[in-house]
């Protein structure tokens, strides 16, 4: 992971962009008309080709933009980060999505903050972290005061993508949850778009 | 802690007490019993006065937007120990004639200040002339449990297996660090206005400048920061503001 104009993205690699995020670059993405990924692997899939992950599948059957703030084994404070950094410095999505898979992941650092990384699961440090912050009310603080702070500071509509028996990153009522038996992409894809659409409607309907 | 009106706040509000939950009856009365027969707290008065949002200082509504400082921090900046009238943040803004809001929840670690700055930031449009943030121990969080309504604020004082554990292995896996890098980074990227650093020089830092806190006496409690001390930050924070926009203007001459 690197800082590249203060978001939180991936080191330098062929599949990412200029910023190091799986999407096309910042100067191409039309700000008028886009949707916001915030996430993790969920959202990013690197496993398969750009064309076939459901951030994809979704702007393209809706005829939006997009810009992927995913990065890989995030957690909620990278979301965090990466999504109000992101929502001060440009125009407001015309929807968020929230697509995490480890909603308890954690990141290290040092002292001198001259990396940021994946906290390494196999480290028994780490074990015994997850372990106390599972046990101790620290995960659960930590998801509480996000959800609240997506409710009350996210200025356009949340959606938030779970596979079945996960955690969920936010858990309010004022988001719309997309709920998948599997992380199969044109399955989310379907799901999200006909939830966005059908808001839509309803908002079109109201005016 | 629990949210009033969208900002975290102590779970006591619109109330007045004589003690609070770092400066308590019981320990005022084991401390009259060691303390000389003059000491200063012996037949002083100190009532915390929360508002509707479990902050100690005026209503929301009260408060001149149009001129007024924010602060946000831990006990030492709430006053704890200490009458209103002596702490920094009113003594602060007696000195630049302006109104103030203090954020600032005993006990509370970086968690609780970014959930509230970001949460003011979105909430209120009037910006501050300036946010002092006075910076907590890095290792301070908040927990939540089960069918209880309240935030616990957490830290080096846990006594439970588990929370010792956390803190511990927190601290060694780097965890802590990455936690206050990017809440440090995002806080100081949203403010938009001249934003003070307060902490005591003791703790691990969290930027490259700041005005330290020196413990020169102490409050009721006997453990914060008292009359003396909070009169220095003044002081201090005053000549750092002071320094730093002589700073800026000798370099930026516009």
């Amino acid at each position: 992971m690197r800082l590249v104009d203060g978001f939180i993205s991936h080191d330098i690699d062929g599949i990412y962009n200029n910023y190091g995020h799986r999407c096309k670059n910042l100067q191409d993405v039309n700000f008028h008309n886009y949707i916001l990924f915030v996430g993790d692997n969920l959202g990013l899939r690197l496993d398969l080709p750009l064309e076939e992950t459901f951030p994809y599948m979704v702007s393209k059957k809706l005829s939006i933009d997009y810009y992927n703030l995913c990065v890989f084994n995030g957690g909620i404070d990278i979301i965090k980060h990466n999504l109000f950094l992101w929502l001060k410095k440009y125009p407001a999505p015309k929807a968020v999505v929230i697509a995490s898979e480890f909603a308890n992941a954690l990141v290290v650092s040092d002292l001198n903050f001259s990396f940021i990384e994946s906290a390494y699961l196999k480290d028994p440090i780490v074990s015994d972290m997850l372990e106390g912050a599972n046990m101790c009310g620290f995960f659960t603080g930590r998801q509480f005061l996000f959800s609240h702070l997506i409710d009350n500071c996210v200025p356009c509509p949340i959606y938030q993508v779970l596979v079945k028996d996960q955690i969920p990153v936010i858990s309010s009522n004022n988001l719309v949850n997309v709920v998948c038996d599997n992380s199969e992409q044109t399955l989310i894809a379907e799901q999200l778009y006909s939830k966005i659409k059908e808001r839509i409607q309803l908002a079109r309907r109201s005016v | 802690m629990r949210i009033h009106n969208k900002l975290l706040g102590q779970d006591a509000n619109s109330c007045v007490l004589n003690f609070c939950s770092g400066d308590n009856e019981d320990m005022f009365a084991q401390n009259l019993k060691s303390q000389p027969s003059d000491w200063y707290y012996k037949d002083k008065e100190i009532t915390y006065s929360y508002n509707k949002n479990g902050h100690r200082c005026k209503d929301l509504e009260d408060i001149n937007l149009n001129n007024y400082i924010l602060f946000a921090g831990c006990s030492h900046t709430e006053g704890v120990g200490l009458k209103l009238e002596h702490t920094y943040p009113y003594l602060l803004s007696q000195y630049y004639n302006c109104d103030y809001y203090n954020l600032s929840l005993g006990g509370t670690g970086i968690d609780a200040i970014e959930y509230n700055l970001i949460s003011w930031i979105s909430l209120i449009k009037q910006k501050p002339k300036f946010v002092v943030v006075q910076w907590p121990d890095h290792s301070r969080f908040l927990g939540s449990y089960p069918n209880y309504p309240s935030l616990i604020p957490n830290g080096s004082w846990m006594t439970d297996e588990f929370g010792k554990k956390f803190i511990t292995s927190a601290e060694i896996s780097g965890f802590f660090y990455a936690r206050k890098y990017l809440s440090y980074k995002l806080i100081t990227s949203l403010i938009d206005v001249p934003l003070i650093e307060i902490m005591f020089h003791s703790l691990s830092p969290y930027g490259s400048t700041h005005v330290s806190i020196k413990k020169l006496d102490l409050a009721r409690d006997l453990s914060h920061a008292g009359i003396k001390s909070h009169q220095k930050i003044t002081e201090d924070t005053i000549a750092y503001i002071g320094n730093k926009y002589m700073h800026e203007r000798l370099h930026n001459p516009t």
